[in-house]
């Protein structure tokens, strides 16, 4: 039986796997990087794989749950992005991220053995959630890419600030189809559980003041390339909105009666 | 409009939009959507979108119509919208949505949208997202927000003494779907409610509704809600829910959902 008692682990066997694919990566030795990093994530998908049939439901309903997946998506969307544009520093930026989140699982665990509620009992909920966290993947890596950006707007040559805002701005495209399926996913779940596909609900209402953020940072970018300071922080603002709409809400008094707060 | 004041132009929109809101919010109060009943919600959408294709016409000749068609427009509007979502979602108070300054900053953004959707109306295939995207959108925001107040939504609580012939909607009206429910059993493990039918003239009969697993009648989609058990016997709470926009809002997201699939598999439109 998988749990969270040994994911101590798989933990280390991850942080090492994916340590070795930045190092290799800064060494450029891409392949040997490549296949590092997806040695950590086999070791991560494999846990979380246990922890799913032991339970026999998706683990994605506790923070500590979907934290797992995060790090497990920042680092494919780390790897996808390092193997088509080949930034050296992308091994390394998605291996923090993805220990910080590894970290944050070790030192407050959060293990939840009750039956799921009769609300999440849907087959929305995993799509839902996956989707989700492919996309908060995904947008993490832009806003790494627009901190760098920041930082390397008066030091680096203007081709390769080019090259990298065009990487965020693809990221940024992926990750708001990725924002689109999870809002919309959810519409048609609450539709089925609570007979109506938006009540504005705390969670619902960040969500849509995130989409819509993305969206005007897509648009901007389309019109007005030359306004790249601009866009970034726009960038920034729409991660720090998302940021609320996945763990900020709770914190929220406003938010207290959310049907996303369990 | 000159390149770098158009952005500028749009913020300033906005900002009279939303002191124009102020002033209304101030003069007759927040806006009652459920007066937008039908049909003057259909009357509404008609005279919406026969403006916007008449205001068209005139697009090349008018600025500030072009203008309104333009990602020049599309950009303040989307980042405006954003903010006062923002705001509504930090103060988290319900009655935001019908708050006029909030109302006119959606409006504003969504006939930007619908604009743009009519200039750029081309069914050739590399349009194709484009349209999916925003045409879904413009639709899910255009009859979500009309078709809101055909809505109907009552509250039926059923026991296991006898049928339930009446339900309440939110401001405590009565009202008689037409038939009868009574509560045979509820399962608190799985939050099952067993329930018996009756109808007048036909044989009861027997459904089953349980959360996520709502149940179709007479037009009424029946949805699990609440439970209690007050020592001397249970009560369910049931939802009884119609809500006849619901067709044209699903088209809507099924679009927007198709246009992000086909966001995955283009690639971004090339810069002007």
């Amino acid at each position: 039986m998988i749990g969270w008692n040994i994911f101590i682990y798989f933990a280390a066997a991850a942080v090492v796997f994916w340590a070795a694919g930045a190092l290799s990566a800064w060494k450029g030795a891409s392949k040997v990087s490549l296949a590092a990093s997806s040695a950590g994530m086999l070791s991560l998908c494999t846990f979380i794989a246990g922890l799913w049939i032991s339970s026999g439901i998706p683990p994605l309903r506790t923070m500590g749950e979907t934290r797992l997946w995060y790090s497990l998506f920042l680092c494919m969307a780390g790897l996808i992005v390092y193997s088509r544009h080949g930034y050296r520093w992308i091994p390394t930026f998605s291996t923090v991220m993805s220990t910080v989140f590894i970290f944050i699982n070790l030192f407050k665990p959060q293990i939840h053995t009750q039956p799921l509620m009769p609300a999440l009992q849907s087959p929305w909920f995993a799509p839902h959630v996956i989707v989700y966290m492919f996309c908060y993947g995904l947008l993490g890596a832009a806003t790494i890419v627009g901190l760098y950006l920041l930082w390397a707007e008066s030091r680096k040559p203007e081709e390769e600030l080019r090259q990298m805002i065009s990487t965020s701005d693809s990221l940024v495209r992926a990750g708001l189809a990725f924002m689109t399926f999870g809002m919309l996913f959810g519409a048609l779940w609450a539709k089925q559980a609570w007979g109506h596909y938006w009540t504005w609900d705390p969670k619902e209402t960040w969500a849509a003041a995130t989409w819509m953020i993305y969206l005007g940072y897509l648009h901007l970018r389309l019109s007005r390339p030359e306004k790249r300071k601009a866009a970034i922080w726009i960038l920034l603002a729409a991660f720090l909105s998302l940021q609320m709409c996945w763990w900020g809400i709770n914190f929220l008094p406003s938010a207290a009666g959310s049907v996303h707060t369990y | 409009m000159g390149q770098g004041k158009s952005f500028t132009a749009g913020f300033i929109a906005i900002a009279a939009l939303a002191t124009v809101g102020l002033v209304l919010q101030l003069a007759i109060g927040p806006l009652d959507w459920s007066i937008l009943h039908w049909p003057g919600n259909a009357m509404a959408l008609t005279a919406f979108i026969t403006i916007l294709a008449i205001v068209s016409i005139w697009r090349e000749n008018c600025r500030a119509i072009r203008w309104m068609a333009s990602l020049d427009a599309a950009v303040p509007s989307l980042l405006a919208t954003g903010a006062v979502t923002v705001i509504y979602g930090i103060t988290g108070n319900s009655s935001t949505i019908s708050n006029w300054s909030f109302i006119l900053i959606y409006a504003f953004m969504t006939t930007s949208l619908g604009l743009t959707c009519i200039k750029r109306l081309s069914f050739r295939l590399h349009n194709i997202p484009f349209l999916l995207n925003h045409i879904g959108l413009f639709i899910v925001l255009v009859c979500a927000a009309l078709g809101c107040a055909d809505r109907e939504e009552l509250k039926m609580v059923v026991n296991e003494a006898h049928p339930q012939w009446h339900a309440v909607d939110d401001r405590g009206f009565g009202y008689t779907p037409g038939f009868a429910l009574r509560l045979d059993n509820f399962s608190e493990e799985k939050f099952i409610s067993d329930l018996t039918v009756y109808k007048p003239e036909a044989d009861p009969f027997k459904i089953k509704v349980s959360v996520n697993h709502p149940h179709t009648l007479e037009g009424w989609k029946i949805y699990q809600s609440g439970y209690d058990n007050y020592g001397d016997g249970a009560v369910s709470i049931l939802s009884l829910v119609r809500d006849p926009w619901l067709p044209a809002v699903y088209a809507g997201i099924f679009m927007m959902l198709a246009g992000a699939v086909t966001l995955l598999l283009t690639k971004r439109p090339a810069r002007k």
